[in-house]
């Protein structure tokens, strides 16, 4: 079977056409496109680091996850279903972005953090060339817990953390 | 061997042969008693004939087989004569080839292998390449940089040899003469003279770093597409820890003889030249002192390069054998620590490391033998310039100033010497290392695109003809093998282990060509389409995938740049990949680790699919993809497999025959040929080696069926 007819199962939504509602203090949205409506579906994320905006819809039920359909960029939504799912993927999605650094040091292949997020202050630990990764101009940070975070290179401006992160990495 | 060699006509009388009767002859070089000698093999369309201290002739119409067997160190050729195995001629490995092609021939007369084949193996001629052509152009691109680098030392050069004329001046003008205005002046000329060297030192090492930089990372990027471009055959001969440590570590040595080997012996030679011709012109009488260590260093040199040639070759095996010994059992070490190897494999890394001291102290042995002599003769010039300097001094032939200012010259001059003599040791090591990384670079593949190769768009029909193959140049591990397989249909090919099955799969991706016969794609020799075109539209998933240490997603879509995300996706779902990637941490960014350590076996496998059909090729192998993988996983790469055949070709080498049941075609192979082939209703009818296979394949799933019943009762 071609790769082409998958791609036709996969149920991908045009964007424009979708509405998105957040089921109110839940985990949960209501995907409606046109007449075809998905109630509790719980959005996830493919490529949560690389493509955060890619969005697939699923059901999770009996321990099993069914797709039932899917959107290529979450910013091709309206303001108000963009804001929904955001919102909900957002808290899903728990991967605080590091606004300064603060201190760094090493011993090793561990290094200590000590850094200010969008989310408040941390100090951690990532060891191991894989825990820290590097995708286009972003920075990708997996601690010992494997708790995630992130830096956008292009916006960390200020000189002691970009001093940091020459020395250091 | 060829007709075309030499073969003494007092041979052919013996054997009562016409030249022009003659089809083959080969030479053996162990005689009928075991020892080394020369006995010969005549083959005619009407006998085979032996010659050694007797001859011996067996008539072609009595020989049923012939077969050529290879034992260690020993091969015979072994004939079927009536009812009796005879020993025609035993040889040597080296000659084993000549014998080999022997076996194809007169098989071929016999007509025992159906259709004639002759099997071609191309012996390339090895290029031999200069070590120093090649090093030096890599300086090539940067001439302007490393001039200028050159330049800045041989001033800095000029500026060290300022400071002992000023002390001569200091000593005889100030202290002596009493001119004690020149002081000052003095003490500025030499700070200045010192801030000079200093800066253009400066300026010097700046430049030669920066091409040393240049010059490893062309070097490295020469050598790492030298190996990408290289076929299969080399990988097969030279293990993975022998290429690391000749890209790694020679490939730094040889860094070093570039960049600061060769700035030291210009300087050093300049240096030479400059304060000799000072001493020269200050006292030629006492500058002969200075000359006495010379006898030794020309006596001395050619001999220690010699020694130190075949030492340091030595020291960079033993090495390499570290090398390969960490690369073989660190990704291996669940299995030593599976059979409590730890201590077993401890002590193996042990007695290589022994090896490489007893190899280091070796060299280390031959350079305390060398160099501190040099250095004692140095000193003995040292001392007699002191001794005759001081006579002249006391005679008031000569100042104190300028003994002073010789002294401090004799110091500059043995300085380049001492540099010039412990560069040798480097020098050696860096044009040993040179050499080793050449041998890659002198390297030629084997497997090349044609100049008239097409980039041809397949619809998938494949066609091997009387395809023959041997890893070992004639020694086929396939024999006149052929097979059709219409686009869009499904073969599968099953056999015992070593039947030739994936070598199958190896030329059908051209990492081998035919040694005769060929294979057709949609009727074009696969020889005349160009490799990229044809391994672009070939998707390829092995027993044990090799996984990228990268994430998912780089591995599902490795090597096709920009992917659309949906498309990952969908492959992964098309290989009942996706529901278990959604479950790792970071889904399709997840790290997979090294060889995808961090998947489990029938994971790895289902990515591996999702790798090979992202692209829609319009053939896909499978070579023994469910072979290693539990019976759950079996079904779901089984669902993957049902998926992807559809309107595909596709080649699906078997370990489980129920993988297969539904292929259009299955051929049985057995011995490198072809012993069955038909649908898996007609192979079972026809209660061959294919129903026996099935059947004790049944039996045991029966059995393990039975066995975790009871165990759920």
């Amino acid at each position: 079977m071609p790769i082409d007819d998958f791609l036709k199962e996969l149920n991908l939504l045009d964007e424009r056409t979708v509405k998105i509602r957040r089921d109110a203090g839940s985990s949960f949205v209501t995907v409606q496109v046109g007449q075809q409506r998905y109630d509790g579906v719980i959005p996830r994320l493919p490529f949560p680091l690389t493509n955060p905006d890619f969005v697939i819809f699923s059901r999770f039920s009996s321990g099993e996850w069914t797709d039932v359909a899917m959107i290529k960029d979450m910013r091709k939504l309206d303001q108000e279903s963009f804001s929904a799912l955001k919102g909900l993927v957002d808290e899903l999605y728990f991967i605080p972005t590091i606004t300064e650094v603060l201190d760094l040091s090493t011993t090793g292949d561990e290094f200590v953090w000590d850094v200010m997020t969008d989310k408040g202050r941390r100090k951690f630990s990532t060891r191991g060339r894989r825990s820290i990764m590097n995708y286009n101009d972003r920075l990708i940070l997996i601690d010992v817990d494997t708790n995630v975070y992130t830096i956008d290179l292009k916006k960390l401006t200020d000189k002691r953390s970009r001093s940091f992160i020459q020395r250091f990495l | 061997m060829s007709l075309d060699a030499e073969i003494p006509d007092s041979l052919l009388e013996r054997a009562r042969v016409k030249r022009d009767e003659l089809l083959y002859f080969a030479r053996s070089d162990i005689e009928e008693d075991g020892l080394y000698g020369e006995r010969w093999l005549l083959i005619t369309s009407k006998k085979i004939i032996v010659i050694g201290k007797t001859v011996k002739e067996y008539p072609m119409d009595g020989v049923k087989s012939i077969d050529a067997i290879e034992h260690l160190g020993l091969g015979e050729l072994l004939a079927q004569i009536g009812n009796e195995k005879i020993r025609l001629i035993t040889y040597s490995k080296s000659r084993a080839e000549d014998f080999r092609k022997a076996v194809i021939l007169v098989s071929e007369l016999l007509d025992l292998k159906g259709n004639a084949v002759e099997l071609k193996v191309s012996k390339t001629k090895k290029k031999r390449s200069n070590t120093y052509s090649w090093l030096f152009g890599f300086l090539k691109p940067y001439k302007k940089q490393m001039v200028l680098g050159l330049v800045f030392s041989v001033l800095g050069v000029v500026a060290s040899l300022l400071p002992p004329y000023l002390i001569e001046l200091l000593v005889n003008e100030v202290f002596t003469a009493k001119h004690v205005g020149m002081l000052v002046p003095l003490v500025l000329a030499a700070l200045g003279a010192y801030g000079l060297g200093t800066a253009l030192g400066i300026g010097s090492s700046y430049f030669l770093n920066w091409i040393g930089q240049k010059i490893i990372y062309d070097m490295r990027s020469s050598v790492y597409s030298q190996l990408q471009r290289l076929s299969m055959d080399f990988y097969d001969r030279m293990s993975s820890g022998r290429i690391l440590s000749r890209v790694v570590d020679d490939v730094g040595r040889v860094q070093w003889f570039l960049v600061w080997g060769i700035q030291n012996l210009v300087i050093s030679v300049l240096t030479l030249i400059g304060i000799g011709v000072i001493i020269f012109a200050m006292d030629w009488k006492l500058a002969l002192f200075v000359l006495l260590p010379v006898p030794i260093i020309a006596l001395g040199i050619p001999q220690y390069r010699k020694r130190a040639h075949a030492l340091y070759h030595r020291a960079w095996r033993k090495w390499a054998d570290v090398d390969t010994l960490l690369v073989d059992t660190i990704p291996g070490v669940v299995v030593v620590k599976s059979f409590s190897q730890e201590e077993r494999e401890q002590q193996r890394l042990k007695d290589k490391m022994e090896d490489v001291v007893n190899s280091n102290m070796d060299t280390v042995k031959l350079n305390l033998s060398f160099f501190p002599l040099l250095g004692f003769a140095t000193s003995v010039g040292a001392v007699a310039i002191w001794f005759y300097g001081g006579m002249q001094v006391l005679a008031g032939t000569l100042s104190l100033g300028s003994l002073i200012a010789f002294t401090m010259y004799m110091g500059q001059f043995y300085g380049p010497i001492n540099t010039l003599t412990n560069l040798f040791q480097p020098m050696q090591q860096a044009l040993t290392s040179a050499e080793r990384v050449m041998e890659i670079m002198d390297e030629e593949p084997q497997v090349t695109d044609s100049e008239d190769a097409l980039d041809l768009n397949v619809k998938g029909d494949i066609m091997f003809s009387n395809v023959s193959f041997g890893y070992e140049p004639f020694l086929p591990v396939i024999y006149n093998v052929s097979f059709h397989v219409p686009a869009g249909t499904t073969l599968g090919i099953v056999g015992p282990s070593g039947a030739g099955k994936t070598t199958i799969t190896k030329l059908l991706m051209r990492f081998y060509d035919p040694q005769s016969g060929a294979i057709y794609v949609d009727g074009v020799d696969l020889r005349k389409i160009k490799r990229s075109a044809w391994r672009r539209q070939v998707g390829i998933v092995l027993q044990d995938p090799f996984l990228f240490d990268g994430s998912v997603a780089y591995n599902i879509s490795y090597g096709l740049g920009e992917v659309q995300p949906e498309r990952i996706v969908a492959a992964a779902k098309a290989a009942a990949a996706h529901d278990f990637v959604m479950k790792l941490p970071l889904a399709y960014d997840s790290w997979v680790g090294e060889r995808g350590s961090m998947l489990s076996g029938g994971e790895r496998q289902r990515v591996a699919i999702a790798r090979a059909i992202i692209t829609d090729p319009k053939v896909l192998i499978m070579d023994e993809a469910t072979s290693s993988v539990d019976s759950v996983t079996e079904k779901q790469i089984q669902r993957a497999i049902d998926n992807l055949v559809k309107d595909r070709t596709t080649i699906i080498i078997a370990h489980r025959l129920s993988t297969i049941r539904k292929a259009n075609n299955i051929i049985v192979m057995n011995h490198g040929t072809i012993v069955e082939s038909g649908t898996h209703d007609e192979l079972i009818k026809k209660n061959g080696l294919y129903a026996t296979m099935y059947r004790v394949q049944y039996e045991e799933e029966e059995a393990q069926n039975e066995v975790m019943a009871r165990a759920n009762r």
